[in-house]
């Protein structure tokens, strides 16, 4: 019996490790799904409280699990009110959230989200978000959408279900090189009503500080 | 007091030397050496060690700190398992904080090659597993054949490192 254990044990970790999807890796929300925790409340910069199905308009949703301290986040932000706007005149709602639960003493609090915000040009010139950014506490909705990374983004038709997930475009270096611009494109094709050719794609993120 | 001042000034230089000497090391990347690298390189690389050893990859970043975190535990495997295993690493620092891995190696004593990528994190994500959403740390483990044993994405413990490690050997 223990010669069995000994020769078959590692194998069959192995096989059950296959099967798990590779060593507990977390599974992302399926395209075609719909948006979880419809109504859970998020703290966001400016006071107020607000949810998913809040943020929502008329043709939709866009999340974005972001941050203030990673270095992805940091070369991707400067893109972040355009995408703003492209969402606002497709007439589709945003909500960035900061689920870096384990590091809220480290950078990532309300209030240092508050500073990145005024500092970083989420503002516009009367200081009013140009977007959300809110808190997700205990990453309750990072857990519900299997978001792995920052920045991540996931938008969602009129619906609310997910039509695009993924990186903000190809190029986090450098916005001039940009060869394809993911996410700006599935926004347009969503507000006219046409197919999003890029439903998916993968990108090199910080990952989230779960507790 | 004279002597007193002329033996200050003497340490002083002495100090300053050191630093300079120090510093000129790390800028001529003696060791560690962190070089230049993409995809196709990297999958020769992994090719490179097939039929002879092991192979355990880790993606990491000096900014990241899991992979900070799991870093150590990586380098007292890679001394136990060298016979047996050799560990590529490959970081997703940007130019601007090539220095900073660099300085992160040297305090890890890392006397052996590693890399930075070079090619956008798209093209690089390509040819890699599915499983890899793209978050950091991700770490990757070869069987001897050169079969893709299991990756893990997130920080791990030097437990379970050595748990696949020797999961990975037995392939």
């Amino acid at each position: 019996m223990r010669v069995f254990f000994n020769k078959w044990a590692p194998f069959v970790l192995v096989m059950f490790m296959l099967q798990s999807g590779f060593g507990g890796n977390i599974e992302s929300l399926s395209l075609g799904s719909k948006a979880p925790m419809l109504d859970a409340k998020f703290k966001d910069i400016s006071g107020s409280e607000l949810s998913l199905s809040s943020a929502k308009r008329e043709n939709g949703l866009l999340v974005v699990f972001s941050c203030n301290t990673c270095p992805y986040v940091r070369a991707w932000e400067g893109r972040y009110p355009e995408l703003a706007s492209k969402a606002k005149e497709a007439n589709i709602g945003i909500i960035m959230l900061n689920s870096n639960e384990a590091r809220r003493d480290g950078g990532e609090s309300l209030d240092d989200m508050k500073s990145h915000a005024k500092e970083n040009g989420y503002l516009d010139k009367s200081g009013k978000p140009l977007f959300a950014y809110a808190v997700d506490k205990d990453h309750k909705l990072a857990d519900a959408f299997g978001a792995t990374r920052t920045p991540e983004t996931f938008l969602f038709d009129k619906d609310l279900k997910l039509v695009y997930k993924g990186a903000i475009d190809d190029n986090s270096k450098s916005e001039a090189d940009v060869k394809e611009s993911y996410l700006k494109n599935a926004i347009m094709a969503l507000s006219k009503g046409d197919d999003i050719k890029t439903a998916s794609t993968k990108s090199i993120g910080c990952s989230i500080k779960r507790l | 007091m004279q002597l007193l001042m002329k033996y200050s000034f003497l340490k002083m230089k002495m100090v300053l030397l050191c630093f300079v000497f120090y510093e000129g090391a790390l800028a001529k990347n003696d060791f560690p050496q962190l070089l230049d690298i993409n995809s196709a390189k990297f999958w020769e690389l992994v090719k490179h060690h097939q039929n002879q050893k092991s192979v355990l990859v880790n993606f990491w970043a000096s900014w990241c700190l899991p992979c900070v975190e799991e870093f150590p535990h990586l380098m007292e495997l890679k001394a136990k398992y060298k016979d047996k295993v050799e560990f590529i690493f490959v970081s997703f620092d940007f130019e601007n904080s090539r220095e900073n891995a660099l300085k992160f190696l040297h305090g890890q004593s890392m006397m052996d090659v590693s890399y930075l990528n070079v090619e956008t994190e798209q093209e690089f994500l390509k040819s890699m597993p599915e499983s890899w959403s793209g978050a950091l740390p991700y770490t990757m483990f070869f069987s001897k054949k050169g079969k893709q044993v299991m990756a893990m994405e997130g920080g791990q413990s030097k437990e379970e490192f050595e748990k696949y490690i020797r999961i990975t050997l037995s392939q």
